[in-house]
């Protein structure tokens, strides 16, 4: 994969909330290429949301991106002004999101919708944006489409908003889409319908994807390369073949190891230990390292560093980069 | 839609029978003897006897109400015992300057008002949410006859620049419609506040920054057109408190509107005047709030008709 | 879990500000007409108009009457009139909420139908329409604003008393025997406290302005009683050789209502349990 499009360097984004302040996002590298599928994986609370939600610069108050950097095609994102990152948005980087259903205007017709945005960005007339607008409808699998346009969200089903939300997204035909679990809301068989969709978008229209969920199936779909994310930092990262193959973090190893297989006869299913700590009570040393069935006495004194291996692949642990000093 | 609007009409019938049963009430509900009330302790015997045939209080109840309902249709309220007009000319003369007050009123507190709850809520928690907050809680608490008071005593008085009393040309209006509406503009603007901070909290608001829109669109369509619905609730209910409220005013700027009819005929015992007037604002403000319902169920679209 | 809600509630400076006011509002209004030399009706045509000076403090209004005064002694007659008009319509809708809620059917149907319509007319006329019959007076006025007061905190214990209903622990006291009475006690009247509480505070505020405007109308409190609302209607007459002095009562009463708003405010952002709102 030649051609860098996105790269994302010591990205830090912080809550100061009541209780204290939270590393949401505590110092996170990766790259995105061309056409290139990137899945960020993790348990709630890992920061991957975060971390998806910096990329266009998307976090209110009380949480505020305070270091690093996000280079998109040789500029950084969160140097750029106000007007400036407006026109990325919606346009070059598209973003869909967890809740289908409140992630529409109630109070808007699904057309208006998008054609807004693409009046916004391709400087079309009205009549001609909702044109597109129901070409766009039809795209995403919408029958009915001169009807559809006229309907308010609540008229539509789940999954049909999610289509829409990805019609909203697609409308400028971006370079990079980026999506924050956007089938965890949905019934299985929808998840599928919606996955499939976005196998064939992203055949067709060649957008790069960064995909942020929980789910390891979803990952094995549609992902060339996945990062696996822990309490704000990233913990792995490979190619999904061989990480699924042979995963080098204990912690990837532990997400494996729980999803069930069909061949395979379990009593229980097996489980990490432990849970993930309270952003307030964060271990000293290895952030895994409470969790861990491989702990060792470095583990809970060092943070391990970020190393690249040689494959290319990354991963943060001692028992892997041993304490090489 | 059509059909919907019907039937609310026909809905509207059970209420306000119940509001003109209980305002037929009124007179019957009075302790002793609401005919020596109204002519005085010291009237004699036969000019008691003469009265209460004439307004019929000798006859059974129902027929009393039944009589009361179908003059009310027909328009016939009596006549007030003070003037001795038919009160229904009464009201025709004072009516329209009690509506230019509450409709003027109504027009300037909520555009000032939502003005107010929208920078309000964008600027959150900083200087200027916090002084247009403290602003209205003192506009809510401050009595709206003090500050027509007030506000006679330095614009009128000292700067000269309003007139004060009566209303014989539009500048007469400015300050009473000003005072009046000053408490509401308090009432809507944190209502609008509250509505838009919710709002701005959605996902789909997040959608919208995530399109690339403005903060001025997000802010001025995208996030308005959903905070108004429950705006639209209270600038209908405030209506109704400005019909009561213009009494004051009125009784400040030496208007001659319903508001003031009234209060003189309560303090008159002038029970026809009261009664009629009472009937009157509440007819009025039922129909207000049937408005505001039906427009309603136009703005926000989820609602089924 | 009293403790942090007094706690949030001291975090907000407005609410304390209102707090002491309302608390020296209530002590003058106890103690107040007990220290004042003067009497509050006593007139004295040779001294009218006066300006303010060290014998009036607040000058004398157009019968001679010291203003200070009567200002104090109308401090306790506001206090009086707010405070039990609305006590008793609390105690009043609470009684008609439990009543609604617990025994349903008919009852519910009706008496909430009625709030409804009471709900949704503005209180100054309700005043008015009461007084219209029954006649001005202090008595009067206080039945008129408890009147208006009721129907809300019905609503809302009865709101409260439907969903105690259902809950299983309750369900559990009454299989054990325990009298209607004592659920009431033990459950209900906890439950609604934090709601009822800060809407009889800001029902205070709605009182006292309400009973000022009557007053001030010539239908509430008469005169010669130095109600606050009532002096403003005699400033009018004084407003140009006497401009701030007459409208001393206005600003008091305009402060005691700012108070009452303001505690109100912070009682309920500190009682709700989702805090994080504004």
């Amino acid at each position: 994969m030649s051609d860098v499009m996105l790269e994302v360097k010591n990205l830090k984004t912080y809550f100061n909330i009541e209780e204290g302040l939270v590393p949401a996002v505590d110092d996170v590298d990766f790259q995105l290429s061309a056409r290139e599928t990137l899945a960020i994986v993790g348990e709630s609370g890992s920061g991957k949301s975060v971390t998806s939600l910096s990329i266009l610069r998307l976090i209110k108050e009380p949480g505020k991106i305070v270091g690093g950097n996000i280079m998109y095609l040789g500029k950084d994102i969160l140097k750029m002004k106000e007007k400036e990152i407006r026109s990325i948005r919606g346009n070059e980087i598209s973003m869909i999101f967890q809740e289908p259903m409140t992630s529409l205007n109630p109070v808007f017709t699904v057309g208006r919708q998008i054609s807004e945005v693409i009046m916004i960005h391709q400087k079309l007339k009205k009549q001609e944006a909702l044109q597109k607008a129901v070409e766009l409808i039809k795209l995403v699998g919408i029958p009915n489409p001169d009807k559809c346009v006229d309907n308010y969200p609540h008229q539509l089903s789940g999954g049909m908003k999610q289509r829409i939300m990805i019609a909203i997204a697609l409308a400028c035909n971006p370079k990079i889409l980026i999506a924050d679990e956007p089938t965890t809301a949905l019934d299985v068989t929808i998840q599928s319908q919606i996955l499939n969709l976005m196998k064939e978008l992203k055949e067709k229209l060649g957008t790069a994807i960064i995909l942020v969920t929980h789910d390891l199936g979803v990952v094995a779909q549609l992902s060339d390369n996945i990062m696996v994310m822990y309490a704000g930092k990233a913990v792995e990262y490979g190619p999904t073949l061989e990480i699924f193959k042979d995963p080098l973090h204990p912690y990837t190893e532990g997400l494996l190891n729980s999803i069930p297989k069909i061949d395979e006869e379990l009593n229980r299913l097996k489980i990490i230990r432990g849970t993930v700590p309270s952003p307030f009570q964060l271990p000293k040393g290895c952030k895994f390292s409470t969790r861990c069935d491989y702990v060792m006495d470095i583990c809970k004194e060092r943070e391990p560093e970020y190393i690249t291996l040689a494959s290319g692949r990354k991963v943060r642990c001692w028992k892997v980069t041993g304490d090489e000093e | 839609m059509g059909k919907y609007i019907i039937a609310r009409l026909l809905s509207i019938i059970p209420v306000l029978l119940i509001v003109s049963f209980l305002v037929f009430m009124m007179l019957h509900l009075v302790p002793g003897d609401p005919v020596r009330n109204m002519l005085g302790l010291h009237a004699p015997p036969a000019a008691v006897e003469e009265m209460t045939r004439r307004l019929g209080l000798d006859q059974p109840l129902h027929v009393q109400y039944f009589d009361f309902l179908s003059n009310a249709l027909r328009g016939d309220f009596g006549t007030s015992i003070r003037t001795k007009n038919p009160v229904i000319e009464e009201i025709a003369a004072r009516y329209p300057y009690t509506l230019n007050l509450a409709v003027g009123a109504t027009i300037f507190a909520t555009t000032v008002g939502v003005l107010f709850g929208i920078i309000s809520a964008v600027h959150r928690n900083k200087f200027l949410d916090n002084t247009l907050m403290v602003l209205s809680l003192l506009s809510i608490s401050t009595p709206s006859f003090f500050l027509a008071l007030l506000a006679i005593l330095i614009f009128s008085l000292y700067l000269g620049l309003f007139p004060s009393i009566g209303v014989y040309s539009p500048t007469h209006y400015i300050l009473p419609i000003l005072t009046l509406g000053a408490q509401s503009v308090g009432i809507i603007a944190r209502m609008t506040r509250s509505a838009m901070l919710e709002v701005l909290n959605q996902d789909y608001i997040r959608t919208a920054w995530a399109k690339g829109v403005s903060e001025r669109v997000i802010i001025y369509s995208h996030a308005l057109k959903n905070a108004l619905i429950p705006v639209l609730t209270v600038v209908g209910l405030r209506f109704g408190g400005l019909l009561a409220g213009s009494a004051l005013i009125e009784q400040v700027f030496g208007i001659r509107g319903i508001g003031r009819l009234l209060i003189d005929a309560v303090l008159t015992r002038d029970y026809p005047v009261v009664q009629a007037t009472v009937l009157l604002v509440s007819l009025t403000f039922v129909l207000i709030n049937l408005v505001v319902d039906i427009m309603y169920r136009v703005v926000d679209p989820r609602i089924k008709y | 879990m009293n403790n942090v809600i007094f706690k949030r509630l001291l975090k907000r400076k407005s609410s304390v500000i209102g707090g002491i006011i309302i608390i020296i509002f209530v002590l003058v209004a106890i103690i107040g007409p007990w220290l004042t030399t003067q009497d509050p009706l006593a007139q004295n045509l040779l001294n009218t108009y006066e300006s303010p000076s060290s014998e009036h403090w607040f000058g004398t209004d157009n019968l001679g009457r010291d203003t200070f005064t009567r200002v104090v002694h109308g401090a306790r007659i506001t206090m009086t009139v707010s405070f039990v008009s609305v006590l008793a319509g609390t105690i009043a809708g609470m009684i008609l909420g439990v009543i609604s809620g617990y025994y349903g059917g008919f009852i519910d149907t009706v008496l909430m139908r009625a709030t409804d319509i009471l709900l949704a007319f503005p209180g100054l006329l309700l005043a008015i329409a009461v007084i219209a019959v029954l006649g001005g007076g202090i008595v009067n006025t206080m039945i008129a604003i408890a009147f208006f007061s009721t129907p809300y905190i019905a609503r809302i214990v009865r709101g409260v008393v439907l969903s105690i209903k259902e809950l299983e622990y309750v369900q559990a006291s009454i299989v054990a025997g325990c009298s209607d009475f004592s659920i009431i006690i033990n459950h209900i009247i906890p439950n609604s406290m934090s709601q009822v509480i800060v809407n009889t505070t800001l029902n205070l505020g709605v009182a006292i302005l309400t009973s000022s405007a009557l007053s001030f109308l010539g239908l509430g409190v008469q005169p010669p009683d130095p109600e606050w609302g009532a002096m403003l209607s005699q400033a009018r007459v004084v407003m140009r050789s006497q401009p701030i002095a007459a409208l001393i009562p206005g600003f008091a009463i305009t402060l005691v209502v700012l108070s009452f708003s303001m505690l109100g405010d912070g009682l309920r952002d500190a009682l709700d349990p989702r805090l994080k709102n504004t």
